[in-house]
């Protein structure tokens, strides 16, 4: 064994309070980012099998005849991966009715549904609720039960287009909750396309189907690329083959993982099929979706978590620099023996190598443990994922320890060996300074933030078949420059502020004596007390950043939920029910229920754009649910009320349509709307008054807002369709009570406790919560840490100073008034620049993650909580440090310490 | 000096022994070491690196407590005092002179100076001079404002000296305050010793290990493995 | 019958004499910021063989800085350092390492030791970077010639200056490299233990072919060298 590599690990062994300090600090920063990597793992393996699991129908292919459906189904079903493939058949109907006991009960047109038995083995589009399928007998969808108010045994009569007639009896009663995608018309080139669902449905066996209804009734070859999504444009029977696809094959990696597989068993079934079948894939739809959303939860993940991670390996970088003075005349020593260089990069590697196996294995144990802690339930570690994180964590503390050495001892290698002997002359200004380099970086992140700012942030999602999300590289560059520039600024200030400081405090209360020495000592410890600065300031600066960031997220995952379902609880009721039953009145009566109004859903066409409309009640609907001004363009959202209630023929439009049409306020605009009772569109005028950019369970295109009573007269769709209602406990347990309320209506309640968890397609899944919690954790943790080390360092590098005022009769209080001079030096100058840099860093994270915040946050949410305590994470750190201190200046042996050089 | 001056013991060391351990090995520093000052007196400890001249230096000065023995000083057992006791002490009337005069790095010379005078005069003890005064007397006029790193060794000692004047010391303990210099400025630092000696009238213990800076002392005893192994007492 | 050669062969080839250490005017200059210091004026010096050389001066005449350009420490910024024949001005890094390593011995003032080792494993570390053999027997030889026989296991840190500087002259003489340099070895010792050290390092040029460079303010050590070269203000003198 070399001599070099003798001497480094004689010194681990032999000075084992350094040796200790460098591992803990590696363990700690190596822990953070195995944690992350395990939990980003853990993340994006929740979200594949979110998407996947919501997806009821994968795949869609539509086909000629029935014949080709039953063939090419059991063929598919044969291949591998794919759990279930069913021949599939839908029809219109344009009436069906009841003869019941009370008279005759009829309901509008709808849509058959064909299946073959065990369909819902793997499928979930519809679950049943009573009764079941069996042959020759019709199923009804709820909804359509409730309005003919049949029950299982009646029987009723399904009214084809072009006068025939079947009658069924009724075999049971289903909840059909996919009919947008079970009844969407399939055109495979164009992909998934989920209409507005057909009011009524109905339910068949295929063999029923095919031998009742499909040979009445003209047999669809296939969709046209325009056809409209609109409930009467079908005209025939649609065959389809049915595929769902084995979720085992799906689950277990990234949603980018999962869409690929997919693309891959589909593509494998057409292939094999050539010209037989080609499918409608709702599945890839929504893989692509969460693919995207994966991708920015990664860059979220990184952008918040490297910073720390870096900020803990500096720390073991101050760590190392408690013996850097010793280390050099050593090294030099070595160098002056006959060392060559590459014997002391050995020695640094061999000793990082020892100190980082154990480091990193710690590190890895803590990481396992902090994500159990902070996940419930499985983290899904195998074997092999548990291997790959201890070994990345044993590989990132051997680098990072050997890094830590290298940086303190690079001027030992580069320098002549009798520089290295002679030790440190009074620095030179350093080389950044005189090169302006820091305000060389705040201008270049200045500029970068603008220039990615008018780009959007170049998040692009490309449309096509493959769909990519490229995060522009470039912009992570705006807030790196920031943290360095403005922590290169506070150091070539703190010298000058310092100064001022010091003059300030030495001018009032008389400017004691001691003071006086606290100063003059302090101003020229410069070195140190940058060190401290850069380390404990860009902790802290990274707590308060990511603390606002991630409260802001949350705070705008409350608000997109709430745009997304429309209320903290929505009722949607069957048309005509709502105003019929009264249900705004009895949701109203529910306790914990402080507000309702109602709504109706609708559709108007604008020229060739068929638009949602919404029918409000502008009077109660600001009180049921919130109506943000930054919804509304021109306007706030309570003068776009008034106005509404002013002009009962108002109507806000979107930005598009203002610009499609050349619009301006006042304009008459003439709308298609479809009357329900007819089933035909007629000509409807509005006028515009204002324009809407979002709204509370409106789509993400354009769409239309007018007042309820007008649009109600103009669809006569049997008045509103939706309630909402603001609550004051609980929305779930509201929610629960609003059920038992409106039972037996055909009442669909949902509440955003719900939607907030359930939420898949949109980029609220990534929950954010789980590694906030980890990192604010380690944050505080390493703020302890850094000002612990930062005082020990204090402590180790003045040690012969602080033996020679004891000596010369200076008590325990006045050296150790040394020690928090500089610690409060550095909490305070660590402070500003963690609320300037702080605040910065989060606006500009805001604006950078722009698709994370939509809508975007109308002010950042301050984690006033968790930034009090990083405070007091810093300050705990710093107490028990002068305590420890306090101890080992009180056991300092005088005479050893006075011996030493 | 008059001849009347009535001769009281400064401080004594009765039996003492200093032990300690370097990593697995004991080393005795001292072993059965008898020895009294006298007010105004001046006393060389001679003998080689190891000889324990250092570590007798620091146990009357209070740095460091005996393993046996015991070492009193004014009369006071410094053994029973505190940590903090001992410091007051030191500040009140013991000054030491390193070998490599041991100035605080981070202050200037004045401010070494003035930093020892003000410990001083918390324990209520000091000379009538201003810390700039000090300075000239040791010729160092002009270097008050230079930081130890840019000071010679010889002009680091004689800043050490005045700083150690602050505080109007009755014992200066020095321990080869020449050694890492050369002749010619050792003999002139030697000199300026005795001259403030004459000034200020303490006692002076020298630790050294060179024969003729021994002699200029009135007393000498000489050390060797940790013993008092000559000299008259 | 044997035809004699017609030419004229050349004779033996000389050896030549490479001195241990030659010094051609040698200048060298420290920049700290803007001030200049030149340590160093024209030093012209040869050290020859089986020869021990003092070099007395006063303090900052240069002596030390010369020293460490004859131990390859660092660079001349004028003239040229040579080694038997290796240029230490134009030598390479890696070059200058086994300079370091196998042909000088350096015992510096102060800081001569590594303060986590033991006294005995500084001198096997040293005796190791130069590739020696038999290393613990050496070591062990040369600790009990200068008088540490005792405190072999004392952590350096343990030890006084003194001994500290013993364990250093130890190392050295255990190496055996032809050019011993020493920078004020006896500044920290009695009369009784400087003769030792003086002693051993007299034996190593007759016994072992080297030359010994002592740097010294005392004339008293100087006496006890072959030659005596005087510098000040960083010239040679005399």
């Amino acid at each position: 064994m070399s001599a070099a590599i003798q001497l480094g690990l004689a010194r681990l062994r032999r000075r084992p309070g350094a040796t200790l300090t460098q591992g803990l600090v590696l363990a700690v920063a190596v822990a953070l980012l195995g944690a992350m990597m395990l939990f980003i793992g853990h993340s994006l393996r929740t979200m594949t099998a979110a998407a996947t699991r919501s997806v009821p129908l994968d795949l869609q292919g539509p086909v000629t005849s029935y014949q080709k459906a039953t063939t090419l189904s059991a063929r598919i079903a044969r291949e591998p991966d794919v759990a279930q493939a069913s021949a599939v058949g839908t029809a219109p109907f344009t009436g069906i009715g009841h003869h019941g006991a009370e008279g005759v009960t009829a309901a509008g047109s709808g849509q058959v549904l064909a299946v073959p038995p065990g369909y819902l083995r793997h499928i979930g589009t519809f679950r049943f609720l009573h009764g079941g399928l069996r042959p020759g007998e019709i199923v009804l969808d709820q909804q359509l039960a409730a309005t003919l108010r049949a029950r299982p045994g009646d029987t009723v009569t399904v009214h084809l287009g072009g006068g025939g007639a079947r009658t069924f009896k009724v075999g049971g009663v289903a909840i059909v909750s996919s009919a947008d995608v079970l009844f969407q018309p399939l055109n495979p080139l164009a992909g998934p396309a989920p209409a507005q669902p057909p009011a009524n449905v109905a339910i068949l066996p295929t063999a029923t189907f095919a031998r009742t209804i499909a040979s009445a009734l003209p047999t669809l070859k296939g969709a046209s690329a325009g056809a409209a999504a609109v409930p009467g444009a079908a005209t025939g029977v649609q065959w389809q083959v049915q595929v769902q696809l084995d979720r085992a094959a799906l689950e277990g990696g990234t949603p980018s993982q999962a869409l690929t597989r997919a693309g891959q068993i589909r593509n494998s079934i057409e292939r094999k099929l050539t010209g037989q079948i080609r499918f409608v894939d709702n599945l890839s739809a929504d893989l692509e979706t969460a693919a995207g959303d994966a991708l920015y939860a990664e860059a979220l993940f990184i952008l918040l978590a490297v910073p720390g991670a870096l900020l803990a390996l500096g720390l073991a970088y101050l760590a190392a620099l408690g013996t850097v003075d010793r280390d050099r005349r050593e090294l030099a020593l070595l160098r002056a023996r006959g060392a060559r260089r590459r014997s002391l990069l050995g020695m640094a590697a061999v000793e990082s190598t020892a100190v980082g196996v154990v480091a990193g294995a710690l590190g890895a144990g803590v990481a396992f443990l902090a994500v159990a802690t902070v996940i419930e339930g499985s983290v899904g570690l195998t074997v092999a994922r548990g291997a790959v994180v201890v070994g990345a964590c044993v590989v990132l503390a051997i680098l990072g320890g050997f890094v830590a050495r290298l940086g303190t001892g690079l001027r030992a290698l580069s320098e002549t060996v009798a520089a290295g002997r002679r030790g440190s002359g009074r620095p030179a200004k350093p080389l950044w300074q005189r090169l302006y380099l820091d305000l060389l970086c705040l201008v270049l992140s200045g500029l970068v933030y603008w220039l990615t700012a008018s780009t959007g942030f170049a998040a692009v999602v490309n449309p096509d078949s493959n769909p990519t999300l490229s995060l522009s590289i470039y912009m992570f560059f705006a807030p790196a420059l920031l943290w360095i520039g403005a922590t290169l600024l506070l150091v070539r200030l703190r010298g000058r502020l310092f100064g001022w400081t010091a003059r300030l405090l030495g001018r009032g209360a008389g400017g004691s004596e001691r003071r006086r020495f606290l100063l003059a000592s302090a101003s020229r410890r410069g070195a140190a007390i940058n060190r401290g600065l850069i380390f404990v300031g860009l902790l802290l600066a990274f707590g308060v950043s990511m603390g606002v960031f991630a409260r802001t997220y949350d705070q705008q995952a409350g608000v997109d939920a709430q745009l997304t379902l429309g209320a903290d609880i929505t009722a949607q009721a069957p048309p005509g029910v709502t105003a019929a039953k009264g249900l705004a009145r009895k949701i109203a009566a529910v306790p914990g229920v402080t507000a309702t109004s109602s709504l109706d859903h609708s559709y108007a066409y604008v020229g060739p754009d068929l638009q949602d409309v919404f029918g409000i009640e502008p009077g109660t609907i600001s009180a049921a649910t919130t109506l943000r001004d930054s919804y509304f363009l021109g306007a706030g959202a309570g003068e776009l009320m008034q106005r509404l209630r002013e002009d009962p023929s108002g109507i806000l439009v979107s930005k598009e349509t203002i610009l499609d049409y050349s619009l301006k306020e006042g304009d008459l605009l003439r709308l298609r709307v479809l009357d329900h009772r007819t089933g035909r569109f007629h000509v409807v005028p509005f006028h515009v008054v204002g324009v809407v950019q979002e709204f509370p369970a409106a789509p993400r295109d354009s769409f239309m807002v007018a007042n309820l009573s007008y649009l109600a007269a103009a669809d006569r769709g049997g008045g509103p369709n939706t309630v909402f209602a603001a609550t004051s406990e609980s929305p779930s347990a509201v929610g629960r009570r609003v059920i038992e309320a409106t039972k037996g209506y055909g009442v669909t309640v949902k509440n955003i406790d719900q939607q907030t968890v359930q939420t898949v397609s949109s980029i609220t899944t990534v929950d954010l919560t789980g590694i906030s919690r980890l990192e604010e954790a380690f944050a505080i943790l390493l703020a302890a840490a850094a000002m612990w080390l930062f005082v020990s360092l204090v402590v180790e590098e003045r040690r012969h100073e602080f033996a020679t005022m004891a000596a010369l009769g200076a008590s325990l209080r006045d050296i150790g008034a040394f020690v928090r001079t500089e610690a409060l030096a550095v909490l305070g100058g660590a402070v500003i620049l963690a609320a300037g840099l702080g605040w910065l860093m989060a606006e500009m994270l805001v604006a950078m993650l722009q698709h994370v915040f939509d809508p975007p946050p109308d002010s950042l949410a301050v984690p006033w909580g968790f930034i009090a305590l990083l405070g007091a994470g810093a300050l705990a750190g710093a107490a028990l440090a002068f305590a420890w201190a306090a101890i080992s200046l009180r056991r300092l042996p005088l005479g050893r310490t006075l011996r030493e050089q | 000096m008059s001849a009347a001056v009535e001769t009281t013991t400064l401080a004594a060391c009765r039996g003492v022994g200093v032990r300690y351990l370097s990593g697995e090995v004991q080393v005795v520093a001292l072993a059965k070491v008898d020895l009294t000052i006298d007010a105004g007196e001046t006393l060389a400890l001679r003998g080689p690196s190891g000889s324990g001249k250092t570590t007798l230096l620091h146990l009357l000065g209070g740095l460091v407590l005996p393993s046996e023995g015991e070492v009193h000083w004014k009369g006071r057992s410094l053994a029973l005092l505190d940590a903090a006791a001992r410091g007051e002490a030191r500040a009140a009337g013991i000054a030491y002179v390193f070998q490599g005069s041991n100035l605080l790095p981070n202050l200037t010379a004045l401010e070494n100076v003035a930093f020892a005078a003000w410990l001083a005069a918390k324990a209520e003890r000091q000379t009538g001079l201003e810390p700039a005064e000090l300075l000239a007397l040791v010729g160092l006029e002009g270097k008050g404002d230079a930081l130890p790193t840019e000071l010679s060794g010889g002009e680091g000692q004689r800043v050490a000296l005045a700083r150690s004047l602050a505080q109007m010391p009755e014992l200066l303990l020095c321990d080869e305050p020449t050694g890492h210099l050369d002749s010619d400025t050792a003999g002139r630092v030697l000199d300026l010793i005795w001259a403030l000696r004459e000034r200020f009238d303490f006692a002076l213990v020298l630790a050294t290990h060179d024969p003729g800076v021994a002699a200029r002392c009135e007393r000498q005893v000489e050390l060797a493995d940790g013993r008092v192994i000559g000299g008259p007492r | 019958m044997a035809v004699e050669s017609l030419y004229r062969e050349p004779e033996a080839e000389r050896q030549v004499e490479w001195p241990i250490l030659e010094m051609h005017d040698v200048f060298k200059i420290y920049r700290s910021g803007p001030v200049e210091t030149v340590a160093l004026r024209g030093v012209d010096m040869v050290v020859r063989a089986g020869s021990v050389i003092a070099i007395l001066g006063p303090s900052g005449c240069g002596k030390s800085t010369l020293l460490a350009l004859a131990a390859g420490l660092d660079r001349a910024s004028a003239g040229d350092v040579r080694s038997s024949g290796l240029s230490l001005l134009t030598a390479s890094e890696d070059e200058l390492a086994a300079y370091r390593a196998r042909s000088v011995g350096i015992i510096f003032q102060s800081g001569n030791l590594w303060s986590t080792l033991s006294a005995r494993e500084n001198v096997l570390a040293a005796l190791r970077l130069a590739g020696i053999e038999d290393a613990p027997q050496r070591a062990a030889e040369a600790l009990v010639e200068l008088g540490l026989g005792g405190r072999t296991e004392h952590r350096a840190a343990a030890l006084s200056g003194g001994e500290q500087q013993r364990v250093a002259i130890a190392a050295a003489v255990a190496r055996r490299a032809p050019l011993i340099l020493a920078d004020e070895p006896t500044g920290e010792l009695d009369a009784a233990n400087q003769d030792v050290v003086l002693r051993a390092l007299r034996r190593l040029p007759r016994e072992h072919d080297c030359a010994v460079v002592v740097v010294t303010h005392s004339p008293a050590v100087a006496a006890a060298a072959d030659t005596v070269i005087e510098m000040r203000d960083g010239a040679v003198v005399g």
